[in-house]
C-alpha cells in the first residue's frame, strides 16, 4: 500500500503541495504573514497566470507532444483583446480566443497533414505570434481605457475568488470531468501511450492532436487576454512568463514529457504549488531568486523520482548492501 | 509688623515662585521648540514601508534600493523589498500582497507603467499612499500616487540632443545624420528620452534622425545594431552621431564601430558618440574620449531623496507631484566631479 503511494503519479503532487505548505509554514512561524487571511487569495491569483496554460501544455504533453507557441499567443491575445474590447469586453475576449483557437488549429493541422514533429511547428507559431503582436501594436505598449473592468476582473469575491481565478477553476473542473468520465482521457493516454496502436484500437489520433493544440491555444489566449484586462495594458513581449511556470506545474503535476501519463486535477495540483511557493516566498520576503532554486530542486527531485533506470540501479545497490551484510 | 515682614517674605517668597514658575514656563517652552522638530521627524518611525523593485540583479536597482533601505532605515521605517525581476503580472500581484498587509506606504518602481495602475487604484482605494520612484508613471495615473521621485527623461533626452548638436559644430558639421539605439521603447523611459531627443533636434533641421532602434538597454543586442547601421550607412557617407540610451550601450556603439574601421571620437570626420545614465564604462570612456558626453543618473541620490520624500510624507509635508532630481551633462571637462558618483 505504502509502496503503491509512494509511486502513485496522481498522489505525488498532493504531497509535493502539503510538503510546500508545512515548509512555509515553519519558516513563517509566528509571524503570520504566510498563515494569513491574503494567502489563498494571492496563491489563486498566480495560479490564474499559469495553471490553464499549464493546463493547454499538460494536455499536449500527454499526447507526447509541446505546444511552444503559448508564449506567443499569451501576448498576442492580450494585445489583441485589448485592443478590440475597450467598449465591449466580451467582444474582446471573443476575438482573442477566436485566435488562439484558430492557431491551434492551424498548427495542428499542419502537424498531421505533413507529419511534422510538434517542437518545430510551434517554435514557429511562437516566433510568428510575438511578430504580428509587434506589428499590431508597432512595438509600442497598449493601455487598456475600460478601467472598470480592469479592476472587476480582479475584484474579490467571496474574499477567496476574482474572476480570473474562478474562470481558471471552472475550466479545470469541467475538462477533468471530461477526462474522468468520458473515453477522452482514456484515448488521450493511449495516443500518449503507443499512437500506432491507438490509431489500430480505433481512436482518430489526427483529430486529437488538432484538438488538443486548438484546445492549447484557447487556453493561452483566454489567459492573456484576462491578464491583460486585469492589468489594464498590453504588450507584444508579453507581461509575464509563463512558459517554465506551465512546463513546470504539468510536470509536478505527474504528466511526462514521454506522453501517456497525468490527469487535468494533477496538472492544477502542480499549479498550486508553484503558485503557493511563489506566494509563500513572496510572503516570508525571501530573495526572489529563492523561488526559481526552490522550483528547480522540485522539479529535479521529480524528475530523479521518475527516471525508471537510475530507480532501479539504486534498489539494486542497496538489494546488494544488503546482501553483503 | 512681623505679619508686615511676614507678609512682605511671603510675597518675596510668591514673586520668587511666580518668577520661578514663568523660568520654568519659558525653558519648557524654549525646549518644547527645539525638540518639535525632532518630535515631527520621529513620525516615521515604526512605519512599514514596501520598496517594490523591478530587478535585484541590476547594478543600478540595487544601489538605489540599499541606499533607500540605509536611509530610510535611519528614519526609524521598516523597510521590505520585493523584486519583480521585471515581470509585470507578479509586480501587480506584490502590491496586491502589500495591500493585503496593510503597509504604511508602498514606493514602487514600476515594471511597466501602465500594468501597475489598477493595483495603485486598489491601494487608494485601501488608504495605503503609493510613492513612484524612477520610472515615469503614465499620464493620467495622477490620482493614483502622491509623488513622483526620479528625473525627468525628456529633459535627459533633450540634454542628449544638446550635446550632440554642439559636438557636430564644434567639429565643423553643420548638419549630420544620427541614429539613436534605444532603451525599450515599448513603454518607460526610452519613448521619453526619444522625444526629449527629438525635440533638441529641431533647433538645426539640418541634423537628421536617421533610425531609431530598439537596443532594450541591452549591451549585446545593441552592439549587433550598432554593427548593420554602420553596413547599413556605409555606402552613403556613414553616420555622424551615434545616441547610446544607455552607457553600455553606448560604449557597446564604440565598439562595434572601432570593429568596423570607424574612428570615434569628436574631431572632424570622427563618429560621435554619447550616452546617459553615468556607468563606470561610460566615465571611462569619456576619460579616454571616445564617448563624448553623458547625463547624470545617480542611484544613491535617488535612494536618498526617495527616503527623503517618505520621511516628509509621514510627516505631514506637502510635497509636489514630481520630486526631481538635477539633470545634468558630463563631459571630458567635469568627468572628474562625476567619477566617484557613477562608479557603483
Amino acid at each position: 500500500m505504502k509502496a503503491s503511494i509512494r509511486n502513485d503519479p496522481h498522489f505525488r503532487p498532493l504531497v509535493i503541495l502539503a510538503a510546500c505548505i508545512v515548509l512555509l509554514s515553519a519558516v513563517d512561524w509566528g509571524q503570520w504573514r504566510f498563515l494569513s487571511a491574503a494567502t489563498p487569495f494571492s496563491t489563486l491569483q498566480t495560479f490564474a497566470n499559469i495553471g490553464l496554460v499549464a493546463l493547454g501544455l499538460g494536455l499536449t504533453m500527454m499526447i507526447r507532444e509541446f505546444d511552444l507557441s503559448v508564449v506567443g499567443m499569451f501576448g498576442l491575445a492580450g494585445c489583441v483583446a485589448v485592443m478590440t474590447g475597450a467598449a465591449h469586453p466580451w467582444f474582446g475576449i471573443a476575438c482573442a480566443i477566436a485566435i488562439g483557437l484558430a492557431a491551434g488549429i492551424i498548427q495542428g493541422l499542419i502537424m498531421v497533414r505533413f507529419a511534422l514533429g510538434s517542437v518545430g511547428v510551434t517554435l514557429g507559431g511562437l516566433l510568428t505570434f510575438v511578430g504580428l503582436a509587434h506589428v499590431l501594436t508597432e512595438n509600442r505598449s497598449v493601455p487598456y481605457d475600460n478601467f472598470r473592468v480592469a479592476l472587476l476582473v480582479n475584484e474579490p469575491f467571496a474574499g477567496l475568488l476574482s474572476v480570473r481565478s474562478g474562470v481558471s477553476l471552472a475550466i479545470f473542473a469541467v475538462v477533468a470531468l471530461t477526462f474522468g468520465f468520458t473515453r477522452l482521457g482514456r484515448d488521450i493516454i493511449a495516443i500518449g501511450s503507443d499512437r500506432r496502436a491507438a490509431m489500430i484500437a480505433g481512436v482518430n489520433v489526427d483529430a486529437f492532436i488538432v484538438g488538443i493544440f486548438a484546445f492549447s491555444g484557447v487556453c493561452a489566449a483566454a489567459t492573456g487576454a484576462l491578464l491583460s484586462y486585469s492589468l489594464a495594458s498590453a504588450s507584444p513581449a508579453g507581461l509575464s512568463d509563463v512558459l517554465v511556470p506551465a512546463a513546470a506545474a504539468a510536470i509536478l503535476g505527474g504528466v511526462s514529457l514521454g506522453g501517456g501519463s497525468g490527469r487535468p486535477l494533477g496538472i492544477a495540483t502542480g499549479a498550486l504549488v508553484l503558485a503557493v511557493l511563489r506566494s509563500g516566498l513572496n510572503a516570508v520576503e525571501a530573495p526572489p531568486f529563492v523561488n526559481d532554486i526552490a522550483m528547480g530542486a522540485i522539479l529535479l527531485t521529480v524528475a530523479i523520482g521518475d527516471g525508471p533506470y537510475l530507480m532501479r540501479r539504486l534498489r539494486q545497490l542497496a538489494a546488494r548492501e544488503r546482501t553483503d551484510r | 509688623m512681623v505679619n508686615t515682614v511676614s507678609q512682605l517674605t511671603s510675597g518675596t517668597r510668591a514673586a520668587g515662585r511666580q518668577h520661578h514658575l514663568f523660568g520654568i514656563v519659558a525653558a519648557l517652552l524654549v525646549g518644547l521648540a527645539i525638540a518639535w522638530p525632532v518630535h515631527a521627524q520621529d513620525k516615521s518611525k515604526g512605519k512599514r514601508v514596501a520598496m517594490l523593485q523591478t530587478l535585484a540583479t541590476h547594478p543600478y536597482v540595487a544601489t538605489t534600493t540599499n541606499s533607500f533601505k540605509a536611509r530610510a532605515e535611519r528614519y526609524g521605517m521598516e523597510v521590505t523589498v520585493f523584486t519583480a525581476i521585471f515581470d509585470a503580472a507578479l509586480q501587480a500581484q506584490q502590491m496586491d500582497d502589500a495591500i493585503a498587509r496593510k503597509f504604511d506606504l508602498i514606493a514602487v518602481m514600476a515594471a511597466h507603467e501602465s500594468a501597475v495602475v489598477p493595483a495603485m487604484a486598489r491601494a487608494k482605494a485601501a488608504g495605503i499612499p503609493v510613492i513612484m520612484v524612477n520610472n515615469t508613471p503614465k499620464a493620467g495615473a495622477e490620482e493614483f500616487y502622491v509623488t513622483f521621485v526620479g528625473q525627468d527623461q525628456v529633459a535627459m533626452g533633450r540634454a542628449t540632443g544638446e550635446s550632440v548638436l554642439k559636438a557636430l559644430k564644434a567639429s565643423g558639421r553643420d548638419g549630420g545624420r544620427v541614429a539613436l539605439i534605444t532603451g525599450a521603447l515599448q513603454q518607460g523611459l526610452g519613448p521619453h528620452r526619444v522625444a526629449g531627443f527629438r525635440e533638441a533636434m529641431k533647433a538645426n533641421p539640418k541634423v537628421q534622425i536617421v533610425a531609431v532602434e530598439d537596443g532594450k538597454w541591452q549591451t549585446a543586442l545593441s552592439e549587433k545594431i550598432a554593427g548593420q547601421l554602420y553596413a547599413r550607412y556605409a555606402a552613403s557617407g556613414g553616420l555622424d552621431a551615434v545616441y547610446g540610451m544607455a552607457d553600455n550601450q553606448a560604449i557597446a556603439a564604440i565598439r562595434a564601430a572601432e570593429a568596423a574601421g570607424i574612428s570615434v571620437g569628436s574631431k572632424p570626420k570622427q563618429l560621435i558618440v554619447v550616452g546617459s545614465n553615468c556607468l563606470k564604462e561610460g566615465i571611462d570612456a569619456i576619460k579616454s574620449e571616445k564617448l563624448h558626453s553623458s547625463v547624470t543618473q545617480i542611484p544613491t541620490d535617488l535612494g536618498v531623496k526617495t527616503a527623503d520624500t517618505v520621511n516628509d510624507y509621514f510627516n505631514g509635508k506637502k510635497l509636489p507631484k514630481q520630486v526631481l532630481l538635477p539633470t545634468e551633462l558630463i563631459t571630458k571637462a567635469n568627468v572628474a566631479r562625476w567619477a566617484q558618483k557613477c562608479s557603483y
